[in-house]
């Protein structure tokens, strides 16, 4: 059973909100809408949604990982 | 060439008088831009009555606090003929986008591709054959300006045949956005102009969606929100103002990078030559291209929930700001040098896309067919020179970058 682990460059996003949108348990954001990752280690069922985020952010800074 | 802004204290209200219409502006802001950083966070412009923020972090700050910076509805719902994505609020604006950002992705993006470089080597036929034979181009018109229009009407779905007149309601509209920072009576007249061309696209836009929703056929943006659910709860002037919006982004914008490009490239032949003995250098290049051709001047939002305070000014509620993407992007808080064009500077987000709920949905688009133009001009006519002394840029401080660029070999 793989684990997820899902990381963000800050520094790069341009808060656009999507991928909290997508991905709500798993993306938040800070006072300035920057993303912030609330669940590091998505559960299994949350895979479709994360990749979604992946695949959708404008500014390409979500990164997923799988052991 | 060097203007001194004046600094009027009206009532405590840092104040100037500048005319963004005036092409000496246009043809070269920077200097004005840094004046403009140095009189504070926030300063009002009189003739327009707009609070402009020339700062990277003062236009983050704008940008990224849609709950106190809200829509210019006002002026949207003008240009647009009815409430799209630019102008819609959470959660409504995220639905609307949705109907589009499964295209928009990345990795969708590149099964366009073949249809982006088919498109780019046509005119570069076009260009190759006559500047090789000797003659000297201005590469906005059939080049720079055809390319994106070409690449959006197809996603559209807009037939070749109707693609000239819908351009032209598109620099119509682009005049509107030109009006936002003109307050003399050319403005007026641009505005006059664009309400027609709004008019008329949305007559002929009413008409392509009848037609998808009658016709099965084949899937395109229009297509998309044809079908969406979402639609069926939409007003039809909003359904085809969210159109409009797409037609008008997929434009201008992306034309003057391209354009800027070939100028960008030609001013630094280190840097070109680098680029084409490494052509890994490219998406690092592009950003930089991005960084410093930045075409949206500006981007407006008015303050709501009360007056807010930015440094020791204070913000009366309904005010129009704006902020200054192109200055933000030559901050020199955030980047050493920003005046100098770099493809090897450090690489650092920045402003040219936006930033916040409403930053470009395109922003991926725009990068592909940047990267797909550049790669296929550098292999295809390496040799270009421009005549860098007749390089113009017109009056459009809003959707910003040269409109005459003259290529020869």
């Amino acid at each position: 059973m793989s684990l997820m682990r899902v990381a963000v460059s800050q520094d790069d996003c341009i808060a656009s909100g999507f991928c909290r949108h997508v991905a709500p348990a798993v993306f938040g954001e800070r006072s300035d809408g920057v993303v912030i990752v609330s669940n590091p280690n998505p559960p299994e069922e949350l895979r479709e949604q994360v990749e979604s985020a992946v695949a959708g952010c404008p500014a390409r800074v979500i990164r997923l990982e799988s052991d | 060439m060097s203007t001194q802004l004046s600094l009027i204290d009206v009532n405590g209200t840092p104040t100037i008088d500048v005319n963004f219409a005036d092409p000496n502006i246009n043809s070269n802001p920077y200097e004005l831009f840094d004046q403009l950083r140095e009189l504070g966070p926030i300063v009002l412009n009189s003739p327009t009555n707009q609070w402009l923020v020339a700062s990277y972090d003062g236009v983050r700050t704008v940008l990224g606090d849609p709950s106190r910076f809200g829509p210019d509805s006002e002026f949207f719902l003008q240009l647009y003929g009815g409430y799209n994505m630019e102008i819609l609020d959470k959660p409504h604006h995220m639905e609307v986008r949705g109907i589009w950002s499964h295209h928009f992705e990345r990795s969708q993006l590149e099964n366009w591709g073949s249809v982006i470089q088919s498109i780019v080597d046509d005119r570069l036929d076009w260009l190759i054959e006559r500047v090789r034979a000797g003659e000297v181009i201005d590469i906005i018109p059939k080049v720079a300006r055809m390319i994106p229009s070409l690449v959006i009407c197809r996603m559209l779905g807009i037939p070749p045949e109707d693609r000239p007149q819908v351009t032209q309601w598109i620099e119509g509209m682009d005049g509107m956005l030109e009006a936002q920072v003109d307050s003399t009576e050319r403005g007026d007249r641009l505005t006059q102009l664009g309400i027609e061309a709004t008019h008329a696209m949305a007559g002929y836009l009413r008409d392509q969606l009848r037609q998808r929703r009658e016709t099965p056929g084949e899937d395109d943006l229009i297509r998309m929100l044809a079908d969406a659910p979402i639609s069926r709860d939409m007003a039809e002037r909003d359904q085809l103002s969210s159109i409009a919006l797409l037609a008008l982004a997929g434009h201008g914008n992306t034309s003057k990078v391209l354009a800027n490009s070939l100028v960008l490239l030609a001013q630094n032949p280190d840097q070109r030559r680098a680029i084409l003995q490494d052509p890994s250098l490219l998406p690092d290049g592009i950003e930089e291209i991005n960084r410093v051709t930045s075409p949206v001047g500006a981007q407006s939002r008015v303050v709501r929930g009360g007056p807010i305070q930015i440094g020791s000014v204070s913000v009366p509620d309904g005010a129009r700001v704006m902020s200054l993407l192109t200055a933000a992007n030559r901050d020199p808080a955030r980047w050493d040098n920003p005046n100098q064009f770099d493809i090897f500077r450090e690489r650092k987000q920045n402003l040219a896309f936006g930033f916040g709920m409403h930053s470009c949905l395109g922003i991926n688009l725009a990068r592909l067919e940047i990267k797909i133009w550049l790669e296929r001009l550098l292999n295809r006519l390496p040799e270009y020179e421009i005549v860098s002394n007749e390089i113009e840029y017109g009056t459009n401080f809003i959707v910003r970058g040269p409109t005459k660029v003259l290529v020869s070999v």
